[in-house]
């Protein structure tokens, strides 16, 4: 072997084979663009238990798959919702809702839907039995106290105390309905892996963390969905996500970072669609260490992030600085476009410092590494604003698990606070409540002598003024103990195929994913 | 022979044996599924649940029991996470990450070998130089940054090459590269070595001696006799090959171990990161162990000190 | 188990223990080296002397966030500033003053991870060798364990166990190739082992360890030397891997390998941020191996790498 022969054989050949090899992708590429959506995602799942799985990840799929009793419309604020798997629904006394099933509803399993499936669904939650339930209950169900069956096709709900959102819970994803009888023949750990719903596609496969095929569910009640079958794949880095869809390997991806935009933009045929979402980054301030014991030290600490500065620097401007807790989701009177509780102001900080007696105590920030996009850089960046005012700043990088051994050790820990339906409850009862772990473990003490009554009236009042005017008043007190600093409102950006119509449904939770019929459409070219 | 061959069988079983011990006992010093599972949430009592649920109440020496008569029955475990046999996780996922190191495998000897012999036989020109040279910048260019940037040319701005999954033979191309570049420099850098050393050698002195001509020499003597060593550093680079693929498997979203074995560990889901390190090591001292039977065969000194 | 049935070791030709020390020592004078090893030594200072002195050389705070003014370019491209040669990252942190405490922190963090598995490679190497019997069988089988489990999951699992600190850092990075020694050095114990002037100084009363310091080690110096370069790549990769994972050198501190890991996602428009620490492992790596191939040759040593 020498370099010519390098030169006059093997190289030519081997670029040959490489064209040739491409050319037989690209071939298959263009013959897979029937009727499929092809999706690539960040993060996938190990299982589509639509009780069990309430995180972002599953959020993605678990629409497609399952139906809710009652549905909603995705962008109507404040929420409408219409029938779903049940047809009508009305309170038969304060705390007992009767809802009539839709006839004929077949499952994936070929059963035919009915008030044991139901029964079945929700009271695995609410019976508090099986771990992998405590998640949904804790977070939306725990005002449910048991489901009757009337006859086949009708359920009688029954919940603790008169709920004012009931509706809104029940059209939750995390309400879907699975069949009883596939459960129960194969148990949850293997139907959580080929999961059964009613909805428009149906579980072909799944491996977990890796790729998830659905295909159209030929019985499905409603209208015809507009693929045959949707396949989801994961591609953890960027700029593989990016380039597979660029390279047409898939047709749509989620969670192109601000300044990654311009990969998508500048080649002919795709395009993003993005908006800040209904999401707060949040440090959690431990008000049970010590150093972080004092409100007004945490207020000081609140008042030193620049979160226009976060906003424009990490996210080039495209999140969202909030003035309060709070999402425009709720659409108003909820929604209170007057509240300015945060405020960048380091002098009142240095002051605040100075009457409190910092002495130079360490502060530690600790940030998971992959827990969401730039928390690193937000750790970084704060630290840096707070050692200006002389604050002694420590960032320490752990995993979740670490800091959940032992929660009174950890200062200042990351957190999101997704809404997870659009009503003030649905970011605040779903983090801050009493039965919230951050409450349990003490990082959170609302020490106010009137928070519980006016988080009581903030949940359950009926009456939609008092309940404007509580939740008003918790945000005030919040402010007060500054218990948590809210960092920003992440932008989430989705990038497809520019023939493909589809918004970012407002009215469902964060990350949800909508490939039904009417939600996603291809343009003519 | 055979007395060797046993002895080397019976080394290679108690090896596997003790890996299972260490990682056994490792594992469950870096915490509890629990916290992982359920971060936010859980009363002690329902901890204890759990752990009672995965036989992680007992203490070690009964779970290391329980667990090796479990794998003399043929049973290796329940994923904590995906709750699913053990087997099952790495029967959908070993055979793609054996084709892509055996594509890596196949393309560092067919590139590596002659990139050596090459640097040998030209050694102190420029070709040569520059052969090395690019071999070496494989070897010192971190795995995940020749992967996003052979993604970023053959894939975001050629077009030519998939970059995600292991659909079609065309989407081995890049992440099979990436993983043989490290290897080519190495087998091209112990290539070169070995055959200067052999071209110092008598009997290649005598052969030229004689008359015999150079490419007969070469070809004869020369790299036959520089292969034979070789055998011995592809044993170890295999072991490489496999750490690497961890990273590179990630970045190319390829369907096979990489993420089982890395997620394992931080989800603390012990069998499935148990059967990893078993099976990795077992392939791992299968290989030695096939090495030096044949180095034995070729070198028969081996197996007499033996 | 013998030294044959480990083929690598068998292979190892003695050293020279017959070349006279002043000879050696004129052997590696400067004056005598090749050009490209005056080179690489003079850049080796070079790289030494930034690592030691940083903080004098940097001309910003390497820690010091802009984020008004990340992903700048560098100062000869249209848009870059004088006042970042280099230009900035995801932050806006001066990637110039960045890459040279990333050197020192890198370079840190691999040579005293170096040292860490020298050490203990080493120390069980020679007591494999010189005591022989038991001993011997066991550590060469502990040998055969690392061998078999990759490095990688033993780092994985050992921060997961104690944590991301930089002195676990170094100990696993170190723990990650301690083999490596223990092999060759137990090879070359072995060998010298049965020259006469050991022989004869055991007949001396000589103790183990007595016969271990004064005669074993100065013989085992070349090959380890060699060892040490030729593993400090795959360590400072090592460093960059775990990074990649997200489990590295903790933030805001630079290390070359975060600093690739970090800058990877902005390859498409801003890749100087990857690019520059990644040549900068490059260089590094390239010019510890020329100084160890060089001094493999003048040491005369094989080592399988």
């Amino acid at each position: 072997m020498n370099i010519r022969a390098w030169r006059s054989r093997i190289l030519p050949t081997t670029i040959a084979t490489l064209a040739l090899l491409g050319g037989l992708f690209q071939s298959a590429a263009a013959s897979a663009q029937v009727r499929e959506l092809r999706v690539g995602v960040a993060s996938h799942v190990r299982g589509l238990d639509v009780q069990e799985e309430t995180g972002n990840n599953a959020a993605q799929m678990l629409h497609q798959i399952f139906d809710t009793l009652i549905e909603r419309d995705n962008f109507a604020a404040p929420l409408k919702f219409g029938p779903g798997l049940a047809t009508s629904w009305r309170m038969v006394s304060p705390t007992t809702m009767e809802l009539t099933l839709r006839d004929g509803v077949v499952m994936h399993d070929g059963t035919t839907l009915d008030a044991e499936d139901v029964k079945f669904s929700l009271e695995r939650v609410i019976d508090r039995k099986d771990p992998r339930y405590r998640s949904a209950h804790g977070r939306f169900f725990y005002n449910l106290k048991g489901v009757d069956v009337v006859d086949r096709l009708t359920v009688r709900i029954h919940t603790h105390r008169p709920d004012p959102l009931l509706e809104t819970l029940l059209s939750a994803r995390n309400a879907g309905i699975t069949s009883k009888e596939y459960v129960q023949k194969i148990g949850a750990d293997k139907a959580a892996l080929l999961p059964v719903g009613s909805g428009p596609y149906k579980v072909d496969s799944l491996r977990p963390n890796e790729v998830l095929v659905l295909s159209r569910h030929d019985k499905f009640w409603g209208p015809r969905p507009p693929f045959e079958r949707i396949t989801y794949t994961r591609i953890p880095e960027v700029a593989a996500r990016v380039t597979a869809l660029v390279n047409r390997e898939v047709d749509f991806i989620v969670n192109v970072p601000p300044d990654q935009e311009g990969a998508v933009k500048r080649v002919k045929g795709f395009k993003l669609v993005g908006a800040p979402l209904p999401v707060f980054h949040i440090w959690v301030l431990n008000m049970s260490h010590p150093v972080m014991a004092n409100p007004e030290f945490r207020k000081a600490l609140n008042l030193a992030v620049d979160r226009e500065a976060l906003v424009k620097g990490l996210w080039n401007g495209r999140g969202l600085a909030p003035k309060a807790h709070q999402f425009k989701e709720y659409g108003e009177p909820l929604f209170m476009p007057d509240l300015n509780h945060y405020r960048y102001d380091p002098k009142a900080a240095q002051a605040l410092l100075k009457k409190v007696g910092y002495k130079n105590e360490q502060v530690t920030i600790t940030f998971f590494p992959e827990y969401y996009l730039y928390g690193n850089y937000a750790a970084v960046a704060v630290a840096d604003m707070w050692k200006k005012l002389g604050i002694n700043v420590k960032i320490q990088q752990s995993e979740p698990a670490f800091s959940n051994a032992d929660h009174t050790k950890v200062m200042i820990q990351p957190w999101s606070n997704p809404l997870y339906y659009p009503d003030p409850m649905g970011v605040f009862d779903t983090h801050w409540s009493a039965e919230s772990w951050v409450t349990k473990k003490g990082l959170w003490k609302p020490d106010l002598p009137e928070w519980a009554s006016t988080y009581d009236k903030a949940r359950f009042s009926t009456d939609s003024n008092e309940r404007r005017a509580a939740y008003r008043k918790l945000l005030e007190m919040g402010q007060e103990l500054s218990g948590w600093i809210v960092l920003y409102q992440p932008y989430e950006s989705f990038a497809m195929n520019e023939n493909i119509e589809w918004r970012i449904p407002t009215a469902q939770r964060p990350y949800e994913l909508t490939f039904r019929a009417g939600q996603i459409s291809f343009k003519a070219k | 022979m055979l007395h060797f061959l046993l002895w080397r069988l019976g080394r290679a079983a108690l090896t596997i044996a003790l890996v299972l011990v260490i990682c056994f006992v490792a594992v469950r010093g870096t915490g509890s599924p629990v916290d992982i599972l359920y971060p936010e949430d859980g009363t002690p009592e329902q901890r204890a649940e759990l752990e009672k649920q995965w036989g992680l109440d007992r203490s070690l020496p009964e779970q290391f029991a329980v667990y090796v008569a479990n794998l003399a029955r043929g049973e290796f475990g329940v994923s904590i996470i995906e709750r699913r046999p053990v087997i099952d996780v790495y029967a959908e996922k070993l055979a793609p990450t054996l084709q892509l190191a055996g594509c890596a495998l196949v393309i560092g000897i067919a590139v590596g070998i002659p990139l050596g012999v090459l640097a040998a036989l030209r050694r102190g020109r420029a070709t040569a130089r520059l052969a090395m040279a690019l071999a070496f910048t494989g070897y010192a260019v971190p795995h995940f940054i020749i992967a996003i940037v052979l993604i970023l040319v053959f894939g975001y701005h050629l077009n030519w090459l998939p970059s995600t999954g292991a659909a079609t033979p065309a989407h081995y191309i890049l992440p099979a590269i990436t993983l043989a570049l490290p290897l080519i420099a190495a087998i091209a850098r112990y290539m070169r070595s070995t055959m200067l050393d052999v071209m110092s050698q008598d009997y290649v002195r005598t052969a030229r001696a004689k008359g015999v001509r150079e490419p007969r020499i070469v070809a004869l003597h020369v790299i036959r006799n520089a292969l034979l060593p070789l055998i011995t550093v592809l044993g170890l680079e295999v072991a490489g090959l496999i750490n690497g693929s961890l990273i590179v498997e990630t970045v190319f979203s390829w369907p096979g171990l990489g993420k089982v074995l890395t997620g394992s560990v931080s989800r603390r889901d012990f069998p499935v990161l148990q059967f990893g390190v078993i099976a990795y090591s077992a392939v791992v001292v299968f290989i030695n162990l096939l090495v030096d039977v044949l180095y034995s065969v070729a070198d028969p000194r081996v197996r007499v000190e033996a | 188990m013998t030294t044959a049935a480990d083929p690598t070791v068998s292979r190892i030709p003695a050293p020279a223990p017959a070349a006279p020390e002043f000879a050696l020592r004129r052997r590696l004078a400067f004056r005598r080296m090749p050009i490209s090893i005056k080179i690489c030594s003079l850049l080796a200072l070079a790289f030494v002397f930034t690592a030691l002195f940083a903080p004098w050389l940097t001309p910003h705070d390497p820690d010091a966030t802009q984020i008004l003014a990340k992903l700048k370019p560098p100062a000869w491209m249209e848009g870059g500033e004088a006042a970042h040669l280099f230009g900035t990252d995801q932050l806006g942190r001066d990637l110039l003053s960045r890459c040279i405490y990333g050197v020192r922190v890198s370079v840190g963090l691999a040579l005293f991870g170096l040292i860490v598995g020298c050490l203990i490679g080493t120390t069980l190497g020679v007591v494999s060798g010189l005591l022989g019997g038991h001993v011997d069988r066991a550590i060469m089988m502990l040998v055969d364990v690392f061998i078999s489990v990759p490095n990688l999951l033993i780092v994985l699992v050992g921060i997961a166990a104690f944590g991301t600190d930089i002195v676990v850092l170094v100990v696993l990075i170190g723990l990650a190739r301690w083999e490596s020694y223990a092999r060759i050095v137990r090879g070359q114990v072995l060998q010298v082992r049965e020259m006469p002037f050991i022989e004869a100084s055991r007949a001396l009363g000589g103790s183990h360890a007595w016969i271990a310091m004064r005669h074993v080690l100065p013989n085992i110096a070349g090959p380890l030397i060699v060892l040490l370069t030729l593993n400090f790549p795959s360590i400072l990769l090592l460093e960059s891997s775990l990074s990649f994972l997200g489990i590295g050198v903790q933030p805001p501190t630079a290390s070359l390998g975060s600093m690739v890991g970090d800058g990877r996602d902005h390859l498409i428009f801003a890749w100087w941020v990857a690019v520059a620490p990644a040549l900068v492992i490059v260089a590094i790596t390239f010019i510890v191996q020329m100084l160890g191939d060089w001094l493999r040759d003048v040491l005369d040593v094989r080592v399988d790498d």
